[in-house]
């Protein structure tokens, strides 16, 4: 992979990610429909389309983006095996870290209401164990509890972003290095790359 | 074709897929729009709007994907630019540039809250004495809840804007520590 191509797919994740939040965004309204049964046909519709959009941005888009990569960087000057995984962790890393800050903003009101909420569950305990009722601050419409839940989960990733994503960044350097060994073996064996990279392992 | 040509490729087909998921996710909800209320919203009007949403996506998909490589060579020019120094140490750049980026935002989202908070008060002052308008916006325009929100935006924004010299710092050592075991583990094989 050249140094463009890796850019290419650090660019491409970022809005793989960017392309899910705005997708599950839309998904708050339609529950209000639900909810008020209003038209229950087209709310499935429109959030199976969503839905649809958002697991093809995930698969694609992040997670398997290494041919699209190459087909919008195009082809170059390949490096050394050990300099394209170090490019390939850095540029990811920079473009998680980048991405997580620009979510935190938006997060930091979710951030502050976290705390104050486990001091309510208490409450909520108390309501169910001793009053033996349902818990006033549980009362919610379905759009609220899926607002609230989306909130918390982009909070969590925006601090996992921030941290550096390093699961996710790990998992996409062994399945560069899996990919990139199966390339190997089908390549043809005097060809440059494969001299160098022999050269490299003798 | 230099560096900086595929560079402004890879930006400009960036710009491309942000703008076509902005307009099939308008696409989507209009048609939903549609069919929920047709009421408000006439089959043909809906059908008007994604007919024009449709063609701007095929534009975008046009311009930013298919015909980026001419749009890279008008931006960035014909003349062949001298390469980047390889030897600058970029990592701890780059994250500091991410940093600045992300505070420039943090202290724009506190700035436009503010304002909005703001025009919000000064808009319905006149109204106050009514009682609606009192609960309404006396009640909820400032609590300490949200101002403690800004001030930690705020604060966030100032040490990213300065460089988060400690964020960094951590951040480059990490991610050194994360290379090093991966290309240390295809160096064995």
């Amino acid at each position: 992979m050249t140094k463009m191509q890796t850019l290419a797919k650090t660019t491409l994740t970022v809005l793989g990610i960017y392309a899910v939040l705005t997708l599950c965004n839309s998904y708050p309204g339609r529950f209000m429909y639900i909810r008020e049964q209003l038209a229950i046909m087209p709310e499935i519709l429109s959030l199976s389309a969503f839905t649809v959009l958002a697991t093809l941005a995930v698969y694609f888009i992040i997670f398997n983006n290494t041919t699209f990569s190459k087909r919008i960087a195009g082809p170059g000057e390949i490096p050394e095996p050990r300099k394209q995984i170090d490019l390939l962790g850095k540029s990811l890393r920079i473009g998680l870290v980048f991405t997580g800050l620009m979510l935190l903003p938006r997060s930091i009101p979710t951030l502050t209401k976290t705390p104050k909420m486990f001091l309510l569950i208490g409450s909520a305990i108390d309501d169910i164990v001793i009053s033996k009722r349902y818990p006033r601050m549980l009362i919610l419409s379905y759009s609220e509890w899926f607002r609230n839940t989306y909130d918390f989960l982009k909070a969590m990733l925006a601090l996992y972003l921030i941290c550096g994503a390093p699961h996710f960044i790990r998992w996409q350097l062994k399945h560069s290095l899996c990919r990139k060994s199966n390339i190997d073996q089908t390549e043809i064996p005097n060809s440059s790359i494969a001299n160098s990279e022999r050269a490299e392992n003798e | 074709m230099n560096r900086m040509h595929t560079l402004a490729k890879i930006m400009l087909c960036g710009i491309g897929i942000f703008f076509a998921i902005r307009l099939t996710s308008s696409m989507v909800t209009l048609t939903w729009m549609a069919i929920a209320a047709p009421a408000r919203l006439s089959i043909l009007v809906a059908l008007f709007w994604t007919v024009i949403i449709g063609s701007c996506l095929a534009v975008v998909l046009y311009v930013f994907l298919y015909k980026r490589e001419e749009l890279a060579k008008k931006i960035v020019g014909a003349s062949e630019l001298p390469e980047p120094d390889s030897q600058i140490q970029w990592l701890p750049v780059a994250f500091r540039l991410v940093c600045v980026a992300a505070g420039m935002y943090c202290l724009h989202i506190v700035l436009w809250n503010m304002t909005y908070t703001l025009i919000q008060y000064f808009s319905f002052k006149p109204y106050a004495a009514q009682a609606g308008y009192k609960v309404m916006y006396t009640a909820k325009i400032l609590n300490i809840e949200q101002i403690l929100n800004w001030l930690i935006t705020l604060a966030a924004g100032i040490y990213l804007v300065c460089g988060a010299p400690h964020f960094v710092r951590w951040q480059v050592k990490k991610t050194l520590e994360q290379c090093k075991p991966q290309a240390q583990t295809k160096k064995n094989q």
